[in-house]
């Protein structure tokens, strides 16, 4: 599957526009990110992408094709920020929502269906939650039943939204690792937001700067995720450092607050030593 | 001896299909003219059967032209009720939603008001009720809708405000009824009940309340997915407008003709739901079916003690909600979080 946006702009109504000139593209087996500080557009993006909105000028060309025209040759699933939902069901049942769109409007779920729904629970380690209520597990295990369900909807391409927002640094790595897991092993393209350039970084092939002014930067990530791209982007002072590890240099981005300055130098840092 | 899980027994398909020909028979039987078990089965044999009568003929007529009319029209309201309650749960994502809530109860009753001032004809009543009960949805979709969408919290809210307004004009309706003729025909009627149930009632509601329920209970899969947010809904490949539509009409359809035939009834589109899910859980699959079962039992029985309990017959508004607010409160106690989450 190949996405692309060509000079797309967004506006509601006549209102104020929410991004322009935006340029970028993803493909099966790419992981792109998309950063920006808060009101910048990236949630508006998404719904772009998801059909939910229409873009007010440019184009998105999926497959070769305009996204109007080639609506049922392709799939997008959704992973949400957040869930909630008023009433308790079970994890399975959770995950087969994910067939819906092949379950004609007056049918239900055939048997076919739950099979489908059971694999795609195993593919994400959660065969054993089957029949725990949704509600009763924690941030991480919900995250993985949510991306259970765009599995069992046999997409095309995932799109997640702050996919670790609410995670603790375990699960968010546990779940970065699934992402990079399903590009390679279901050749998906992945599109995410998030506040993290470090898990950008981490995952990403492709990056996707937007910033309060309505200006963008695409590009690999280890390009688009610079010192300068990433101060001009979120207006602040953003360090990225290489930090020996046994036998590998890791890269770590700090944000260069007064506070984080003050703590480092009045000799309160107790990890490793920083190589600039 | 093995001990019986009573949650398991009751979850059983058996037991919701037991359970409304259990309260069938029993309404037949019971009444201020008990009528014995035998003669019952053998009038209703003789219905579709020739058996010779062993009975006395006054039985025939009660349970013939009297008990089972009401029975069969309290049974169909009951099931309709619950199901449009728990579809418009779902849909509203709100366990506190009931089918009343976009102003169908309060516009039909307005039009049922009207009709009894305007004349005693009950087919009148009947089709005012239907026609202002429906004008009240399509009033708050009108409120409601904005840039081809209608937002479910607007919706509820455009609800409440038609409701409203149709609640004032049915108590200046009532300041206008002559107080000694109209007045307690009119608050009789308000409150509820089936007394003027009859066969021709039953034949006018039958058909579009069994295409409906029927309608509901197809889409009962997709209503799990509309509960969900709209984002999510619209992600999984659902047209929530369209669907949403399609119940919003199906429920109105049904609460209007409700309401024309026997007046406003609340608290079974509410009560039914919550003690259907603590039963058989939140899946609409399984709930939707549940309903029909809970509701058509529940309401026949309240119906039954409506008619028995003493020798003036008890309006069927103020029974379902003490009952139902007896077996709900014992089941919300026993069963903390019946299926719903609090966020």
């Amino acid at each position: 599957m190949n996405i692309e946006m060509k000079n797309g702009m967004f506006r509601y109504g006549t209102g104020k526009t929410v991004f322009k000139n935006l340029n970028f593209n993803v493909n099966n087996g790419e992981i792109l990110s998309i950063l920006g500080p808060n009101g910048t557009g990236k949630t508006t993006l998404l719904k772009c992408l998801l059909g939910m909105h229409q873009i007010s000028d440019g184009s998105v060309i999926i497959n070769g094709l305009e996204q109007d025209k080639a609506k049922k040759n392709y799939h997008i699933g959704y992973v949400p920020q957040l869930h909630q939902s008023a009433f308790q069901y079970t994890v399975l049942e959770m995950v087969l929502m994910g067939r819906t769109r092949f379950i004609r409007r007056f049918s239900s779920p055939s048997h076919d269906d739950w099979n489908y729904a059971h694999k795609s629970l195993e593919k994400v380690g959660m065969e054993g939650f089957a029949d725990r209520i949704f509600s009763d597990l924690s941030g991480g295990e919900k995250q993985m039943v949510l991306i259970a369900r765009a599995l069992a909807s046999q997409a095309d391409c995932i799109i997640f939204d702050e996919p670790t927002s609410a995670l603790d640094y375990r699960n968010q790595y546990h779940v970065l690792d699934l992402m990079i897991s399903l590009k390679r092993e279901e050749n998906l393209a992945i599109i995410m937001t998030t506040h993290q350039p470090e898990h950008a970084m981490y995952l990403s092939d492709k990056a996707l700067l937007m910033d309060r002014d309505g200006n963008s930067c695409f590009g690999e990530s280890d390009d688009v995720l610079s010192e300068n791209n990433l101060n001009a982007t979120y207006g602040m002072n953003i360090g990225i450092f290489s930090i020996p590890h046994k036998n590998a240099h890791l890269k770590a981005i700090i944000p260069l607050v007064s506070n984080s300055l003050h703590r480092s130098l009045s000799g309160n840092n107790h990890g490793n030593e920083v190589a600039s | 001896m093995p001990e019986i899980n009573m949650r398991t027994l009751m979850s059983s398909p058996y037991f919701f299909i037991l359970l409304p020909l259990v309260v069938f028979f029993f309404s037949l039987v019971c009444g201020r003219y008990p009528v014995d078990i035998k003669n019952v089965v053998g009038i209703l044999i003789s219905q579709i059967y020739p058996v010779a009568p062993f009975w006395p003929e006054i039985d025939e007529r009660v349970i013939i032209n009297l008990r089972l009319p009401r029975l069969l029209i309290g049974m169909l309201i009951g099931a309709g009720l619950a199901v449009s309650g728990a579809a418009f749960q779902g849909i509203f994502k709100n366990p506190l939603v009931s089918p009343h809530i976009l102003g169908v109860a309060a516009g039909a009753g307005f039009g049922g008001v009207l009709a009894m001032l305007l004349s005693q004809s009950s087919l009148l009543i009947f089709i005012f009720a239907f026609i202002f009960g429906n004008m009240a949805v399509l009033a708050s979709y009108l409120l409601a809708r904005k840039d081809s969408v209608t937002p479910v919290l607007v919706l509820v809210l455009a609800g409440v405000i038609i409701s409203a307004f149709f609640t004032a004009m049915i108590s200046l309706l009532k300041l206008c009824a002559d107080p000694q003729d109209q007045l307690p025909g009119i608050v009789f009627w308000l409150m509820g009940s089936l007394i003027s149930a009859n066969y021709e009632k039953f034949g006018l509601i039958i058909i579009p309340f069994l295409i409906c329920i029927y309608i509901l209970w197809r889409l009962r899969w997709r209503i799990n997915v509309l509960s969900q947010s709209d984002q999510e809904a619209r992600a999984l490949g659902v047209n929530v407008e369209y669907d949403k539509w399609i119940i919003i009409l199906c429920v109105s359809v049904i609460v209007a003709l409700a309401v024309s035939v026997s007046g406003i009834i609340g608290w079974v589109g509410l009560a039914i739901p919550h003690i259907a899910r603590m039963i058989v859980g939140s899946n609409h699959q399984f709930l939707i079916p549940a309903c029909i079962s809970l509701g058509a039992a529940y309401f026949a029985f309240v119906d039954t003690i409506a008619r028995s309990l003493t020798p003036y017959e008890i309006p069927l508004g103020i029974l379902t909600a003490i009952v139902g607010v007896v077996i709900f409160g014992y089941l919300l106690k026993r069963n903390q979080n019946g299926g719903w989450n609090e966020y």
